[in-house]
């Protein structure tokens, strides 16, 4: 890895940093109003729509992959193969956010809104903001297929995808599983 | 990054999140949660061959996130 690489490397690695506490400032406040009214979290997380939970992880999951596989692509000189690899990336991205819209949907249709509960206005702020991210995520990475030229910007992109798919990892047990 | 390395942890992640659906508690979850996040760094992110700069960036912003939150989860808990 050359400087000029490492030093674009460096400046991602403190984006994530820097993203990584904003989050925490969320997590921070959904685990202390959860030790402080715990049965209100119990019953939201019943509420949740568990299978779209679990999809939607898988979808993720699998988009990590997508875009890894699409640097090793590159790395071995498949430029097809990797493009790709990106495009199933952004399809998986994509039904993840229709999936999240229609979770919202019936939520909206039971008058689980924000504002309804506690515990549903954190699920709309902290799966809202993190929506955004993948919304962000998916415009780098339509950015970097339509690139020629892929190998310093796409290992870039693809650990902000990543970053954003930790989030959701995170996200997941705290809105859909794990019962207070 | 070998293509054996990525598959292997992708079946891994799967697993882990499958195994996820099976626990009720909190703290098991979460620690599923967590050894999610290491295959995707470590492997995913390639921080087990990044810059020092890099892994020490990482490990600094992970503790400050735990400390947050285990701060004000701490603060409630113990009032």
């Amino acid at each position: 890895m050359n400087n000029e690489t490492r030093r674009y490397h460096l400046a991602v690695w403190i984006v994530i940093a820097s993203e990584a506490l904003l989050f925490a400032g969320l997590f921070a406040l959904y685990w202390s109003y959860r030790a402080e009214v715990p049965s209100l979290f119990a019953s939201g997380i019943t509420q949740d729509v568990h299978w779209i939970g679990a999809l939607n992880t898988f979808l993720l999951l699998t988009s990590s992959f997508s875009i890894a596989w699409s640097i090793l692509q590159t790395r071995n000189g498949r430029r097809r193969a990797a493009t790709v690899s990106l495009v199933v990336t952004l399809a998986l991205g994509a039904a993840f956010l229709v999936f999240k819209l229609l979770e919202w949907g019936m939520h909206a249709r039971d008058g689980l809104v924000p504002g309804s509960s506690l515990f549903f206005t954190l699920y709309y702020l902290m799966t809202g903001l993190h929506a955004l991210h993948v919304i962000a995520g998916m415009t780098l990475v339509t950015w970097v297929t339509l690139r020629r030229e892929r190998d310093l910007a796409l290992p870039l992109v693809a650990l902000y995808w990543h970053f954003v798919d930790v989030v959701w990892v995170f996200l997941w047990p705290m809105f859909y599983l794990a019962k207070p | 990054m070998t293509a054996r390395a990525l598959i292997l942890t992708y079946l891994l992640l799967v697993a882990l999140a499958a195994t996820s659906l099976l626990v009720g508690s909190t703290p098991v979850a979460l620690l599923i949660a967590v050894a999610k996040t290491l295959l995707i760094a470590l492997v995913f992110m390639e921080l087990r061959h990044a810059h020092a700069s890099d892994r020490i960036i990482a490990v600094v912003a992970a503790f400050f996130v735990l400390l947050l939150t285990l701060g004000a989860f701490a603060d409630v808990i113990t009032r």
